[in-house]
């Protein structure tokens, strides 16, 4: 499995010289300079960008880009004229301050993380007095992420937002989303599968169906309007879009943002749980006589869960990428937000510090679900040839 | 069969008449309309899906809008309504309510929004069709090739997709409607160019399926050449599942093009498309009536959940097992 992991680390270095290729050469063709809004004679203009570096050769401009990216200098925001880094933006001035570049401190993290888990697995299995490899083949990975999750999301939530970057901010709105996602869509699928054919049933489905056919962005506004004529016919004070949002104000874009997801995984629950349901050995845990709810969960649940595993991860990656349209409703300065920002104003820095940033959780979050599936599906060995 | 219908009916000679006319009609079905059958089949499934039906007749409702919109409009969509002989101001003439004389009310520039909704209905549908076309004619070669012959090609549209899905699909459409400017070819392209892997991992991972099957094996050794099993064997095996991906493709590229309207990227500035009036009515509906908002919203809304029944309706008539269990 060990060597699993290094192999689609190893993929990932494609995947990011693609992407930063893609971009950085796509977002230096859209015609215009960063600096015309200033209205800057021509020659001034020109230092400007020479200040900047923007008028050397693209690829001696990609490399230096790449090569500072790696220390840890995403570059200056030339939105703001310099006056930030694309990192502060992005991730805030506060954290750890030890001086070193965000990615390795994250990458310190993960592997302290890591080796904790391994230890508690370690004396487990001789405690237990089985076998140390199996064990931990078994119980790392769900064991790593779930302590990950949690680690995350306490450090997120109790991140300072005044001083918090465009990041934290994304990810208290994707993950309020995400659980919100989880708790209404899979229990909701799971009793619509369990009393198929009946109103409830029809309910859940039709409603899933109505949920999934309204795209976040508008549901979005059609809340704003909600709110809009609530203070007007009774004078209740809801900010529209607060300045500087705390994680109460994010409550409801969460909800707006999961609504969809939650719909697409009900519906998949519900389809998933009732292929698992007709399959001999549900027949068989109840010829044992086991009451059907523990059958439900025990049997079904783990076994109709692989499906929904593989969407689970587009989704989360889905939402803390797809908060570009809820960050853009509700004015909440998440890198979604950024995103869209920097392409209108040639925020050259911006726009790669934002798509890289998206495009690294995309793939980390996708590794994550495939070594999930081995906990969930022990069929499934990351041995050579057979999962890649 | 036949001669055990024979056996058992040779008693009585109106009886064998009757067998054989009931054994040559099923010879001849099995024989002439087989293919046409199993889709006959799928289109009765469908028409007694209710909800499918409801979303069938009101895409085609929108669909005869947006082709008939100069007769449905009642007014230019951009023709403005100031009465220069009134009292009240330019300004406040604007952003009427909804009257007889403007179903859906007026917009910033006094223009009726019902006009504009009717026109902008022919951008976001032909943006659905257009994009899903372009997605097949990108989508389904490349995952053919890679599928079928595998080796370096495939290896190489693997590597590809796995840049196009780790990068965000929206944010790539922007990038590309920022250098090649704005106008709905362009807006089609884009959105095509950010969503085909979908199709292509699609085709591939069916095909994938498909070459290990014993009939697949079976025309290679009757000697059937690569394109006539392609073509005769696996593009109609692999066209339900490409079909129910084109008609949920169809709703989200209409959301996409809907959101790159909204955020003023999408078509020319005046150019009615639902987005753009949605993004007038964020900016309007707090002081005004707020119809200008609602309006353009709720037709999104129902225009993407009558893609969505007709959808599930498609996946549920193309492969019957899904509803198996319904009894």
């Amino acid at each position: 499995m060990g060597r699993y992991i290094i192999n689609r680390l190893i993929q990932v270095i494609p995947v990011f010289i693609g992407i930063t290729l893609i971009t950085f050469f796509l977002a230096h063709s859209i015609p215009g300079s960063p600096f015309t809004s200033d209205r800057l004679p021509e020659n001034v203009r020109k230092q400007i960008e020479s200040a900047y570096g923007l008028d050397q050769p693209l690829w001696q401009q990609y490399i230096t880009y790449i090569v500072n990216f790696f220390r840890g200098d995403w570059g200056p925001s030339l939105e703001r004229r310099g006056s930030q880094t694309v990192t502060e933006i992005l991730f805030g001035y506060g954290g750890v301050q030890s001086g070193l570049p965000y990615w390795v401190q994250l990458f310190l993290l993960m592997l302290g993380t890591g080796v904790v888990i391994l230890v508690i697995t370690w004396f487990v299995a001789r405690a237990r007095q089985v076998d140390w490899l199996q064990l931990a083949q078994r119980w790392f990975v769900p064991a790593a992420i779930a302590v990950l999750g949690l680690f995350v999301t306490i450090s997120v939530f109790t991140a300072d937002t005044s001083k918090a970057g465009g990041f934290v901010f994304s990810l208290q709105l994707g993950i309020m989303a995400f659980v919100f996602m989880m708790a209404i869509g899979i229990p909701l699928g799971i009793v619509a599968a369990l009393k198929q054919n009946t109103w409830i049933d029809y309910t859940v489905t039709t409603v899933a169906l109505i949920a999934f056919s309204i795209p976040s962005f508008v549901l979005g506004l059609l809340a704003l309007i909600v709110i809009v004529l609530l203070n007007v016919w009774f004078g209740t004070g809801f900010a529209i879009a607060p300045s500087s949002p705390t994680a109460i104000d994010l409550v409801l874009p969460a909800l707006i943002l999961g609504a969809r997801d939650a719909a697409i995984i009900a519906r998949l629950t519900r389809s998933s749980m009732l292929e698992v349901i007709r399959q001999d050995y549900m027949r068989t845990a109840q010829a044992k006589g086991l009451n059907n709810r523990s059958i439900a969960i025990q049997h079904g649940l783990k076994n109709a869960f692989i499906p929904i595993l593989t969407v689970l991860g587009d989704r989360l990656s889905g939402l803390l990428t797809g908060s570009v349209t809820i960050e853009r409703v509700f004015n909440i300065p998440g890198i979604g937000f950024y995103f869209v920002n920097s392409i209108l104003v040639l925020d050259y820095p911006m726009i790669l510090g934002t798509t890289v940033l998206y495009a690294m959780l995309v793939v980390f979050i996708n590794l994550l679900t495939d070594l999930l599936y081995g906990y969930f599906d022990p069929r499934i060995s990351y041995t050579e040839g057979s999962a890649a | 069969m036949a001669r055990s219908t024979k056996e058992r009916a040779g008693e009585s000679p109106e009886l064998v008449a009757q067998a054989n006319a009931e054994t040559t009609r099923t010879l001849q079905a099995l024989s002439s309309g087989q293919t046409t059958s199993l889709w006959r089949d799928a289109w009765k499934r469908l028409q007694r899906n209710k909800l499918a039906m409801l979303g069938l007749i009101a895409i085609t409702l929108l669909i005869l809008v947006a082709l008939f919109a100069p007769w449905l409009a009642r007014y230019e969509p951009d023709q403005q309504f100031y009465d220069s002989k009134s009292s009240v101001s330019y300004a406040d003439q604007n952003y009427q309510a909804p009257s007889a004389e403007h179903w859906m009310g007026t917009d910033g520039q006094n223009r009726d929004v019902w006009a504009r909704l009717v026109f902008g209905s022919r951008i976001s549908l032909s943006v659905g069709f257009v994009v899903q076309l372009i997605v097949i004619l990108i989508g389904l070669p490349l995952g053919l090739i890679a599928g079928y012959y595998g080796g370096w090609f495939d290896t190489l549209i693997m590597r590809a997709t796995d840049i196009f899905r780790a990068f965000p699909y929206l944010l790539l459409a922007l990038l590309l409607l920022s250098i090649f400017g704005t106008s709905i070819i362009w807006v089609y392209v884009a959105i095509a160019i950010s969503t085909w892997p979908v199709m292509t991992r699609l085709v591939r991972g069916q095909i994938l399926g498909l070459k290990q099957k014993e009939f697949i094996e079976a025309a290679h050794a009757t000697g059937s050449g690569d394109v006539r099993v392609i073509w005769k064997h696996i593009l109609p095996n692999i066209l339900s599942p490409i079909i129910v991906a084109v008609s949920y493709g169809i709703p989200e590229a209409i959301i996409t093009e809907a959101f790159l309207g909204y955020i003023g990227v999408s078509g020319d500035p005046s150019a009615p498309s639902w987005g753009r009036l949605i993004a007038e009515g964020r900016d309007a509906f707090q002081s005004h009536p707020p119809t200008i908002l609602l309006f353009p919203c709720l037709l999104v809304v129902i225009t993407v959940m009558s893609l969505n029944f007709l959808g599930d309706g498609l996946r549920d008539a193309l492969d019957p097992k899904m509803t198996a269990g319904k009894k």
